[in-house]
């Protein structure tokens, strides 16, 4: 028992240190190895719903981050729903943990998401709507919902009278997070939206193919490490609690 | 509460060294397309020339235009690429921060945690 | 003497919302924009009514002590949730009535001219409060629940508000209900999915 609470933080900070590696390796990249975007036309273009191409110019660089950031959100929104729903069955603390970890995490993870794809958008297609800058594209307005349903989540936590109620609201809560996933997911197919359906005419380039593969595995594990880092956290703090009871 | 709060401003910095990066990469910075100019004239395709070399000399013309543009593109954000290096390092140094201080903490946490045990079995 | 005051405040509650919107628009056209403006405005006021409606419900339960007199009660939670949606939906649905009675005549609001927007509103009513009716039973026996209810309900409603105003959209710019059948069923699929997760968790949020 006393090995496990030792040992799992250390495993978290080397999970960390090697998704911190990989996040720079990915920056490293996403400057110098991926190709400058030339011109209009085939390469490194995305075609939005509208059918029209638009050159994404330099901005582009911004998807190795965008992209983890927001599998890393989605998968906070998973782990949530799935916490809630783990609690409720069996009523372990850890699941607690895992939740208030997950919601954490995806508080940051998806204003990273937020930030970098208000400023893409602007930078590529905002000009010309209301509030450039923020233009009310449906993935990025899901996007938003779901970042205040993390911080709802925190907020709703820390105002509950008791521990049980505090636990219950939390799992509830957690479970409700689960719809807004698939929301978030399907809002490019309802409504308009500028958001490209596909990226698969920016991956034709083998370099920013590749780069987004490294992007996807060493970011990610960065931000996923950050939920594993706070969850060890969180738990010790639950444990702690435990103990000052009995 | 020192360290959530220390916890909330590593995170707000790492947000808005973020932002920084975003802004980095701005619109002014970039060089423009090239738009509809009308196209140079060249006179009349001389017809005695062979294909081939014709084709030879115009790829030529397109490879120094490129240079060319790509020369100008490189010089056109040179600043904003280093500004987005720093803002990127900066980046890396407050989650490395956090990270570290996580671990930190942890640390506390468990020797804290392990003087609450030992507290109740003696 | 009750439901005298209550009718009274749900008219005025109503009232105000109108005349509030009318004073920020008094100045505009007759046009597109306006018509549409007003249509927003609904879906603002709704919401709000809905959580005043919620928190009002809320707050006569934690002074007569009401609510945990009625989960000791052996009735299945699921009965007690229904039994708290159908009061606040008649509640909203009345407050959603004399709103749009006040501003078909006072801001040329053209409800009627599209039967379908009354499933929707009412959809749209189901939905938000079968999330509401849950979540404010526990925000509802906390001091400063109501700004609790209001941060909690919003995020999770978006669904149902993307919805109703999709398919306001869809009937009111000419596109017909042909274009609005997707959102009223995404409003459908909203309000089974929140239905099912109050009737199963309500239970479990307010246990022991």
């Amino acid at each position: 028992m006393k090995a496990k609470t030792s040992n799992a933080p250390l495993i978290t900070l080397a999970l960390a240190a090697l998704g911190l590696i990989g996040a720079e390796v990915t920056l490293y990249l996403s400057y110098f190895y991926t190709p400058v975007q030339i011109s209009a036309g085939t390469l490194y273009v995305v075609t939005p719903s509208s059918g029209s191409t638009i050159n994404l110019y330099e901005s582009y660089r911004i998807f190795f981050i965008h992209l983890p950031a927001a599998y890393a959100t989605a998968l906070c929104c998973t782990l949530a729903a799935v916490g809630g729903i783990a609690w409720l069955l069996t009523r372990k603390d850890a699941w607690q943990a895992l939740i208030v970890s997950a919601s954490e995490v995806g508080l940051a993870t998806g204003a990273i998401v937020l930030l970098t794809g208000t400023f893409w958008a602007d930078y590529a297609w905002g000009s010309g709507r209301i509030g450039s800058g923020w233009n009310w594209e449906p993935r990025l307005t899901t996007m938003l919902i779901l970042w205040l349903a993390f911080a709802a989540l925190l907020v709703l936590r820390r105002a509950m009278d008791t521990d049980k109620q505090r636990a219950m609201m939390t799992a509830v809560y957690g479970i409700l997070l689960g719809p807004l996933y698939p929301l978030v997911s399907k809002a490019i197919e309802i409504g308009q939206t500028s958001h490209p359906k596909s990226f698969s005419d920016l991956l034709s380039a083998p370099e920013i193919a590749t780069t987004k593969q490294v992007a996807t595995i060493g970011i990610l594990l960065a931000l996923v490490s950050m939920v594993a880092l706070r969850y060890c956290w969180n738990r010790l703090g639950q444990r702690m609690a435990q103990e000052r009871a009995a | 509460m020192r360290q959530a709060l220390g916890t909330w401003l590593a995170v707000l910095c790492a947000l808005v060294l973020l932002c920084g990066s975003a802004f980095a990469d701005s619109k002014s910075e970039s060089l423009k397309p090239l738009g509809d100019s009308p196209p140079v004239e060249r006179g009349p395709v001389v017809p005695s020339a062979s294909e081939a070399e014709l084709r030879k000399q115009l790829e030529a013309e397109y490879r120094t235009e490129l240079e060319n543009r790509l020369a100008q593109e490189r010089d056109s954000y040179a600043a904003s690429l280093t500004s987005l290096w720093i803002a990127n390092g900066a980046v890396w140094a407050v989650l490395l921060l956090f990270v570290i201080m996580q671990a930190l903490s942890a640390r506390k946490r468990i020797a804290e945690l392990d003087k609450l045990k030992s507290d109740r079995d003696s | 003497m009750r439901t005298k005051t209550l009718i009274t405040s749900m008219g005025l509650f109503a009232m105000l919302c109108v005349v509030i919107f009318g004073l920020g628009v008094k100045g505009l056209a007759l046009d597109e924009t306006f018509r549409r403006f007003v249509l927003a405005a609904l879906w603002v006021c709704t919401w709000f009514a809905a959580v005043v409606g919620l928190n009002r419900a809320a707050a006569s339960d934690r002074n007569k002590s009401f609510f945990s007199a009625l989960m000791l009660l052996p009735f299945d939670p699921a009965l007690v949730y229904l039994v708290r949606l159908v009061s606040t939906l008649v509640w909203l649905v009345i407050t959603q009535a004399l709103l749009v009675l006040l501003a078909v005549p006072m801001l040329k609001f053209d409800f009627f001219s599209q039967p379908l927007m009354l499933a929707v509103a009412l959809m749209a009513d189901v939905g938000i409060l079968a999330l509401g009716v849950l979540l404010a039973s526990a925000t509802g026996r906390l001091r400063g629940g109501e700004a609790l209810l209001t941060i909690a309900l919003l995020p999770v409603t978006v669904p149902v508000f993307l919805a109703a105003t999709g398919a306001t959209e869809a009937l009111h710019t000419g596109s017909g209900a042909a274009e609005a059948w997707p959102y009223v069923l995404l409003l459908g699929v909203c309000d089974a999915m929140f239905l099912a997760l109050g009737l199963l968790l309500f239970g479990k949020l307010n246990e022991g």
